[in-house]
């Protein structure tokens, strides 16, 4: 199952260093991917599913705000990402949910992540205030650091098997007469099979 | 360079100080042909010289005298350099000396010559021997000694590519290859389609081997190899690699040099052979990679033509039939058509057609019993050579349905009105910005309207990305992130300004499937996407200048 998340937040709040993190971390004995930090795809067992996790970076200065929807508009979870030492970024965070759910509905899992909880003592993003928001729209929310390597792996765990559970509830209704694609997002299961078979004359290779 | 130009060479010097002091000569330099009468073994050298300098090959149906010293054959071999002037001695020198000891020197160097002329005869022979049984010898050809190593090196490359002509040769033997081991596709052929290699692939791209035997003569729909005729309207069909050093009226010297270095630089080991298949030039290097779980596009045609999976093969045949009709161009059978085993759509619908037609292969190869033993990663690869097979095809068709004429043009302004953007004004750290690299890229995305395959372009985008990110690594070595690389992918993208780029994207997204834009290669396209967005909708405020120097700038570029 290939599971797309896109990494949001705004410039500097530490997504390129969380990503690049989580990339060293597990990949440490591998080369390094030629995109770096932007791109990673990260195998990920979630009970008895083997889920294949591609997380896209994005570029979060107020500029290519609007080039969001490009990235998101088909991925099945978002990772938010702000800066606990920084309230404007907790403000972004909003600006994207609100976007999230308008753009691609609530098919989208989104993670909040609060980082740089290693600078608690800089702390500008009022803990009760997140707690209570991320619950009204239905997000999970988690401290992480990117420098001490908090947080990371429960960050990307929760999204996995959130969006995995979604995905299966999916496919647990089927598709009559398709068979139903082993792997892969939803929307495969809308192509039309008959294309191919039907203008071909039969397809007998059935 | 060969010993034998440096031979001939100092033999001709030495016959022309001792001609010189016997004062039967002219005082100018003696021509080749009198040195050869000379011989009492005429050769006419000077004719067979310049046959050789128009082929710039040795004459394999070479029937001269066993012995015969063929000078011409050796002083126009590809890498002589043009013989030197003979040096004057003075005229006070101890002639008589001299004279002897010249002779000798002579008669000691007319020998050798002999010998390795004799030797090289042998070697033709075994060629012709080659020739004529359809068999390749030539790696037995190539463990001599010293200064016929040369030679023999030549005529080993040119025994295998006549043996490759002769014998087993499979269409995709010659296909272009270039990037690493994967096609551009262009004349690759699951079927064996007579009709399209009648004709010429430049005047009907689309034909380019899509023809498909529509005949119904269904022994030979699988039968892939090629005859000789068929190699060389293939080949002939080719164009790239060879052609220039292909020009029968090039300097010879040119030609030899150009060629030699290509060899070196390319791995291409061909040469022009006899007469009528002197344009028998692009053999690419098929240097396989270490077997990989992944299927190449090779492997993955090669086990398409196994019998096991004929059914696919029909299968594909009829797909794609359907859409471009048995004169492959797109057009509807006639109305009478004679035994088409498919029905004619055209390019109706033809997006949801591949898609759905693509989703049905994949599935098919899920479960087919010839492809159950290439595992998941062969799986994938072998969905995406199927969508690049058969959109190789279907490329012209499948490419006038997406075009859209009026946002190429409108991008491509776009990109020229905002030509002023530098990296700087899109906050790039300087220590970043490395414009060599970046005109790379440039030149990656610009190569995206030279492939046919939809998964080909995208990864023309997939380069010009990959390249920018190891500029970030020589820039700061730390990781670099989509803060910092997609303002400078707007800028590479300006730069690069490639015609027809929004055809190209939705061409990419129309029949790429989903699940390739949901790796790396898709992250990349999709930065493509947005750097074109954001192209189409930058205005002052996002570049932080005022509206007036916004407008002004705009402006001055129109």
């Amino acid at each position: 199952m290939r599971l797309k998340v896109v990494l949001l937040g705004e410039g500097r709040v530490g997504k390129t260093s969380i990503l690049f993190r989580y990339i060293r971390n597990e990949f440490q004995e591998k080369q390094q991917s030629t995109l770096q930090a932007s791109y990673m795809d990260k195998r990920i067992k979630v009970g008895s599913v083997d889920a294949q996790l591609s997380v896209w970076d994005t570029a979060g200065q107020e500029r290519f705000h609007a080039l969001g929807p490009i990235y998101y508009r088909d991925a099945d979870g978002a990772l938010l990402v702000y800066d606990i030492t920084n309230s404007e970024s907790f403000t972004k965070v909003r600006k994207w949910v609100k976007e999230l759910r308008k753009i691609v509905g609530n098919d989208i899992n989104i993670v909040i992540a609060g980082n740089k909880i290693d600078l608690e003592r800089n702390r500008q993003v009022s803990e009760a205030e997140v707690l209570e928001y991320a619950k009204s729209v239905g997000a999970s929310h988690f401290y992480t650091s990117a420098k001490q390597n908090l947080g990371l792996e429960e960050c990307f765990n929760e999204l996995a098997t959130k969006m995995v559970a979604q995905n299966k509830a999916k496919f647990a209704g089927g598709v009559a007469g398709l068979g139903v694609p082993k792997g892969g997002k939803s929307k495969l299961v809308v192509v039309d099979d008959t294309g191919g078979g039907k203008k071909s004359g039969g397809g007998s290779c059935c | 360079m060969p010993a034998g130009g440096e031979l001939a060479a100092k033999l001709l010097r030495a016959r022309q100080r001792s001609a010189e002091f016997e004062g039967d000569s002219s005082p100018g330099s003696t021509p080749l042909s009198e040195s050869d009468e000379a011989q009492s073994k005429p050769t006419d050298s000077s004719a067979r010289s310049s046959a050789l300098a128009s082929s710039s090959s040795f004459t394999f149906n070479d029937s001269d005298g066993e012995d015969d010293v063929d000078l011409a054959a050796l002083s126009s071999t590809p890498t002589s350099p043009p013989l030197p002037p003979a040096p004057r001695l003075p005229p006070s020198s101890p002639a008589a000396v001299t004279i002897k000891t010249l002779q000798s020197e002579n008669k000691k160097l007319l020998n050798l010559l002999k010998e390795k002329d004799s030797e090289i005869r042998r070697l033709k022979n075994k060629l012709s021997a080659a020739l004529s049984n359809n068999n390749s010898n030539a790696p037995s050809s190539r463990n001599r000694t010293n200064t016929t190593d040369r030679y023999n090196k030549v005529l080993g490359d040119r025994l295998s590519v006549m043996g490759l002509n002769a014998d087993s040769l499979t269409i995709e033997d010659f296909v272009e290859q270039p990037d690493s081991n994967d096609s551009n596709g262009k004349n690759d052929d699951i079927f064996k389609s007579p009709g399209g290699l009648a004709k010429p692939s430049t005047t009907k791209p689309a034909a380019g081997g899509g023809l498909f035997d529509d005949d119904g003569d269904d022994e030979d729909m699988y039968s892939y190899k090629s005859t000789s005729n068929t190699y060389i309207s293939k080949i002939n069909s080719l164009t790239g690699a060879g052609s220039t050093a292909d020009n029968p009226d090039a300097d010879v010297s040119e030609v030899s040099n150009s060629r030699s270095s290509n060899l070196d630089k390319y791995g291409l080991n061909s040469d022009p052979t006899t007469e009528t298949q002197s344009d028998l030039f692009s053999q690419p290097a098929r240097q396989q990679q270490a077997q990989k779980k992944d299927l190449t596009y090779k492997e993955f045609l090669e086990r398409l033509m196994l019998p096991d999976s004929a059914d696919l093969v029909d299968f594909i045949r009829r797909f794609v039939g359907s859409i471009l009709g048995p004169n492959g161009d797109g057009t509807p059978p006639p109305k009478n058509a004679p035994s088409v085993d498919y029905e004619f759509y055209g390019s109706r619908e033809i997006k949801d057609r591949c898609a759905g037609f693509g989703y049905h292969m994949e599935c098919t190869f899920e479960t087919h019993p010839a492809w159950k033993e290439v595992g998941d990663a062969g799986l994938s690869s072998a969905r995406n050579c199927l969508e690049k097979y058969v959109m190789t095809k279907i490329a012209d068709l499948a490419f006038k349905e997406v075009i859209d004429d009026e946002a190429d043009k409108q991008i491509q302004q776009r990109c020229k009105e905002l030509s002023f953007i530098t990296p700087a004004m899109l906050e790039v750290k300087e220590e970043i910005c490395n414009e060599t690299v970046f005109e790379l890229a440039q030149d990656e995305l610009k190569k995206i309207n030279s492939y046919r395959a939809p998964g080909d372009k995208i990864s023309c985008v997939t380069r010009a990305c990959s390249l920018i990110f190891s500029a970030f690594k020589f820039g700061n070595g730390s990781a670099a992130g989509a803060d910092e690389f997609l303002p400078v992918f707007i800028c590479v993208v300006l730069g690069a300004n490639v015609p027809r780029l929004i055809s190209n994207c939705e061409y990419i997204e129309a029949y790429t499937n989903r699940n390739t834009l949901m790796t790396k290669s898709g992250y990349c396209f999709c930065n493509l996407r947005s750097a074109i967005e954001f192209i189409l909708t930058a205005d002052s405020s996002v570049l932080n200048i005022e509206k007036e120097e916004f407008d002004r700038l705009v402006q001055e570029n129109k």
